[in-house]
């Protein structure tokens, strides 16, 4: 069985769990000047990362709340959890 | 501020239907009031205005349970823990009638004042299965991904968790007798499931 650790329920099973994809990326600040292109990378554009990715899950089927992940892309192995507002580990 | 009138609805999606099943019955429980409560845990103000609250109503002193997964089990009601800032309140069904106003959307939201504080009436929102049969944790574990036997190990736990493709909150007494809470929309399909379920134990 695949198990994620909730920050909050702890190990539970993956399918409880649904990804929504790349974390940390910030909200651009300077909105009001920013191009097309630089709108269209902050919006559409994503690291596609092969290796260890930084990512936002939800405890869909327990608490329901966000946090992050540090998922090994290549080997599918979650290495650790985190709140959001948590710094994110080094590895 | 406009009030809302929102009253406890008197019926159940599956109007209290029992059928006996492999070893006991399943049965919906009759109507009950829950109120979904969303504050600071770590705000002593928020932690007193709500024991402060029930004990007026006459639910009893129940502590706003702090750690995830448990529930302040009292007579009259319980408060589950849902998320590291919200909780659910749910009276015992012979209790609503004399805890549906001083418990009501409003009473509550009152008791909290000025506080950053979320109270909503969901009793109409979810209905709750109770299954009690020797072979329950069969049943269960049939559409659950989660360790019951580990997870109920101690007194006074419960578990938001999924049967099937229904969300529930599950609480139990002993092995035996077990408390479904599942969305209204979704208690019909929870019901099949588990009568499906316990064809097969």
């Amino acid at each position: 069985m695949f198990t994620i650790e909730c920050p909050w329920c702890g190990n539970r099973d993956q399918s409880e769990f649904t990804c929504h994809g790349e974390a940390h990326i910030a909200r651009p600040l300077n909105t009001e000047s920013m191009t097309d292109e630089q709108w269209g990378d902050y919006v559409f554009f994503r690291k596609n990362t092969k290796g260890i990715h930084y990512e936002r899950w939800v405890h869909a089927f327990g608490c329901r709340r966000w946090f992050n992940a540090v998922r090994n892309t290549v080997t599918d192995r979650i290495s650790s959890t985190y709140k959001p507002g948590e710094k994110p580990p080094a590895n | 501020m406009a009030e809302l009138h929102k009253a406890v609805p008197t019926f159940t999606p599956l109007r209290q239907k029992k059928i006996a099943l492999a070893g006991g019955e399943l049965r919906e429980l009759p109507q009950t009031l829950k109120l979904s409560l969303r504050g600071d845990a770590a705000d002593q103000a928020f932690l007193q205005a709500a024991a402060d609250v029930l004990t007026k109503a006459g639910a009893g002193g129940l502590p706003i349970p702090l750690a995830a997964n448990t529930v302040s089990a009292g007579s009259r009601a319980s408060i589950f823990w849902m998320g590291p800032d919200e909780w659910l309140l749910r009276t015992e069904a012979d209790a609503l009638d004399e805890l549906s106003g001083p418990l009501s959307e409003s009473a509550v939201a009152t008791a909290f004042e000025e506080q950053h504080v979320a109270v909503v009436d969901v009793s109409d929102y979810y209905t709750v299965l109770e299954l009690g049969s020797k072979h329950s944790m069969d049943i269960l574990a049939r559409s659950c991904p989660l360790d019951l036997e580990s997870c109920f190990a101690k007194q006074g736990c419960c578990a938001q968790t999924r049967l099937g493709n229904a969300a529930v909150l599950l609480d139990s007494d002993s092995p035996d007798l077990w408390r479904i809470q599942v969305r209204w929309s979704y208690a019909q399909y929870l019901w099949q499931l588990l009568e499906r379920s316990a064809s097969s134990v």
